[in-house]
């Protein structure tokens, strides 16, 4: 059955069933933060330098009290500001110093660093936390074929048919007991095997492309020998895509890369799903 | 602008004795603008003129920077979720769905033209209607307030000032104090005690406590199952509580935990600006928010 | 009904007075260590926004991400064992996170995860079950009372086992008596 029950009618009566096929957009989501321009990242950084500057005093008494040897490793991390001396021509201004705390500049808190035993069982919790690279393997290989390039960026799946070149996937329908949403799932895993987990958005079609003799026409034409793709939106949450036929190529690629792999109809005609970042 | 306004009309509100004594009326024609028009005077005041520049301008003495670091939380909704929910929840032939309204009475008492009308069907008060579903009412998370009310502070006011304290630091936003209402005799409570704090999130402390909760918190409460199916008022608002044990598993209260011999519970309230409850938990769910058990049987 | 005033609580700054020290004016100091500073008020339109000092606290999720939080807890790095990404409830897809609660079953449960290694238990099970071709009904009563005797003949065995003083602990309260005989 096709999805709309407004349109499901018309097409029956109009349209055979070989001219409808669904269409997969399945999109893996981006992993790390997206990148910034360097504008943004000026702008972040002067935003943050401002409201370091706003920032009220630390609360020390809070946090160590009096005493303990917490506070007292404490104390000695900081570097203590430079206090005012009669007679000292100072360069950068006269200090203003209150509660330790030099009120014409932001704060700079050092945190002491634990120090452990080299060796200790504890090395392996107290290891400093550095972020992973944002650059992946598979990113400086260019495996297009892996989930794991292109860290802040949404990939989308795309196959090589061997008449029409690259495009998303597609499937036929067979017979009308199943949905447009079903049809593509089923198709997905005939190609790429049972071992992904994907996440339909919704059983609604997202957009419909027109072809005629397998080229694309404009969305508004309504000849009668169409075929029309029904493109379903999906997310893929595990797992990965392993074609079972090994001549079957296929590649994740963002809407830039994917500019080049399919045709500019093609392309101008799925441009508006796909993700920017 | 309003100086500007009075002198105008100067000549023609006229107030003398005398005037009607000209044969002219004895009050103005002109309506007084001054009952109609909320005036901030604290802005006329000619002392301090930095605190009348934007909330935004360095130079006010208000000015808080607010785009400090990148909102991962904010970038994941434009740039994932939006698209998503539009389509879940577009709907082929949508039309405008009715709330629930006030009936007219069936006028079989000659009172009824006269009283207020009848309650709605199924519901003490009104509802509002469903919107058709476009690109410009995508649901999003408008605010979360977290709202301490302790026992406690009824024996002991410090209570609620620890209580403030623990939302400071779990939210890095200054609380607000929460006050009893009225006397409640049977809770030993009397009107105007401070009995703990709440605070409103938006924005960038809001990204983080979303993220910290979903990530951190809930993850090691035990048999932690998620947000009620039946939580909510409704009209996409939902409300969850966490317990003085659970608020432990803060990381801000956890590495510290000498100093927090007593932890606090409080709600969480979640305002979204989804049109019914199902749509404010698609959308919370996006976040991370695990959902469990059934939905209410009649779902607005 | 007698209430603390707010006037004897330190450090009020939190909910908001118009002090740059945070205290009232005659204010009790005794069991705070901070050092009194004199009062100044911050005159009318030169309030600041509270803007706490924070830092950024790079966290190590379980499988290997980082974010960075802003933190007012003075610490730049923190890594966490337990979160979501290795939460059964948000991974449903991975095997391996399966964990076995040891309280997510009833009395039985519990009682075999604890004695699971004595051989006694199976023995009596099996006179259990050899018993319970009964009636339904008794059968339910019965086997419950038999579970109880099986849990305290256990109990026994398992103290006599650790061979030391162990003093099982008194369920249910004293009779009460009268207050003026108590305190003879």
């Amino acid at each position: 059955m096709v999805q709309s029950r407004s349109i499901t009618p018309k097409v029956k009566e109009t349209i055979p069933l070989e001219s409808l096929r669904s269409t997969l957009l399945l999109a893996r989501n981006p992993i790390v933060t997206p990148d910034l321009t360097p504008f943004e990242k000026v702008y972040y950084n002067y935003q943050e330098e401002l409201e370091r500057r706003l920032m009220w005093t630390f609360p020390q008494y809070y946090y160590f009290r009096k005493g303990t040897l917490s506070e007292r490793r404490f104390v000695a991390a900081q570097k203590g500001p430079v206090t005012k001396q009669p007679g000292v021509f100072y360069e950068k201004g006269k200090p203003d110093v209150v509660h330790n705390r030099e009120r014409r500049l932001k704060q700079e808190i050092v945190i002491p660093r634990q120090e452990t035993e080299e060796g200790s069982s504890l090395d392996e919790i107290n290891r400093p936390v550095i972020p992973n690279s944002r650059i992946t393997k598979a990113d400086e290989i260019n495996d297009i074929t892996s989930l794991e390039r292109k860290l802040p960026r949404t990939l989308y799946l795309l196959i090589k048919d061997s008449k029409l070149g690259w495009r998303l996937p597609s499937f036929s329908i067979e017979n009308t007991s199943k949905g447009l949403n079903e049809v593509a799932e089923e198709g997905l895993r005939k190609l790429g095997g049972e071992a992904i987990n994907t996440w339909n958005v919704s059983n609604t079609v997202t957009a419909v492309l027109k072809f005629q003799n397998d080229k694309l026409v404009k969305s508004d034409d309504s000849s009668s020998d169409l075929t029309r793709e029904y493109i379903i939106k999906s997310h893929i949450l595990s797992g990965s895509f392993k074609p079972e036929d090994s001549n079957l190529e296929f590649a994740w690629l963002s809407k830039e890369e994917l500019k080049d792999y399919v045709s500019e109809d093609y392309f101008n005609a799925t441009e508006f799903l796909l993700s920017d970042i | 602008m309003f100086s500007q306004k009075l002198v105008s009309q100067g000549n023609i509100r006229l107030f003398s004795t005398s005037s009607a004594a000209a044969g002219r009326v004895g009050c103005s024609l002109v309506k007084p603008v001054h009952h109609l028009i909320k005036i901030d005077k604290n802005k006329l005041s000619p002392r301090f003129p930095e605190l009348n520049l934007e909330k935004n301008d360095i130079r006010n003495p208000g000015f808080r920077p607010v785009a400090t670091h990148q909102d991962r939380v904010a970038e994941h909704y434009t740039n994932t979720l939006q698209s998503d929910l539009l389509l879940m929840n577009f709907q082929h032939n949508q039309r405008r769905k009715e709330g629930l309204k006030r009936r007219q009475w069936d006028g079989s008492s000659p009172n009824h033209p006269s009283r207020t009308l009848r309650k709605p069907k199924g519901s003490e008060v009104e509802t509002p209607d469903i919107k058709i579903y476009t690109d410009k009412n995508i649901p999003i998370i408008e605010s979360i307030t977290l709202n301490c009310y302790t026992k406690l502070a009824k024996d002991n006011a410090n209570h609620a000032i620890s209580a403030a304290l623990q939302l400071q630091q779990i939210t890095n936003c200054k609380p607000k104090p929460l006050h009893s209402r009225k006397d409640v005799i049977a809770w030993g409570v009397r009107r105007g005690w401070l009995m703990g704090a709440k605070v409103e999130l938006k924005g960038r402390p809001l990204s983080q406590f979303l993220s910290t909760l979903t990530e951190i918190v809930f993850p090691r409460i035990r048999e932690f199952k998620g947000l009620s199916s039946r939580a909510g008022d409704k009209t996409g608002n939902l409300s969850m509580g966490l317990t003085h044990e659970e608020i432990s598993f803060f990381p801000e209260i956890e590495s510290n935990q000498d100093q927090w011999s007593k932890t606090y519970g409080m709600h969480i309230n979640i305002k979204t600006t989804a049109q019914t409850d199902t749509e404010a938990r698609r959308l919370l769910s996006a976040y991370g928010f695990p959902i469990h058990g059934t939905e209410r049987k009649n779902a607005f | 009904m007698f209430r603390p005033t707010i006037k004897s609580i330190p450090n009020l700054s939190i909910l908001g007075r118009r002090l740059a020290s945070g205290r009232a004016p005659g204010q009790a100091t005794s069991d705070s260590t901070l050092k009194r500073r004199p009062l100044k008020k911050i005159k009318l339109g030169k309030a600041r926004p509270a803007i706490y000092y924070q830092f950024n606290c790079k966290t190590e999720l379980s499988d290997g991400s980082v974010i960075i939080r802003r933190s007012q807890y003075p610490k730049d790095e923190l890594r966490l064992i337990q979160d979501q990404r290795n939460h059964p409830l948000w991974n449903p897809n991975r095997v391996d996170l399966e964990v076995i609660d040891p309280n997510a079953g009833g009395r039985i449960a519990r009682f075999k995860q604890k004695f699971s290694q004595f051989d006694i238990e199976e023995n009596i099970k099996q006179d259990l079950q050899q018993e319970g071709q009964e009636e339904s009904n008794e059968e339910a009563l019965k086997s419950e009372k038999e579970e109880e005797d099986l849990d305290n003949l256990m109990m026994d065995e398992y103290l006599e086992l650790l061979g030391q003083n162990v003093q099982e602990v008194q369920k249910g309260g004293k009779v009460q008596t009268k207050a003026s005989r108590r305190r003879k």
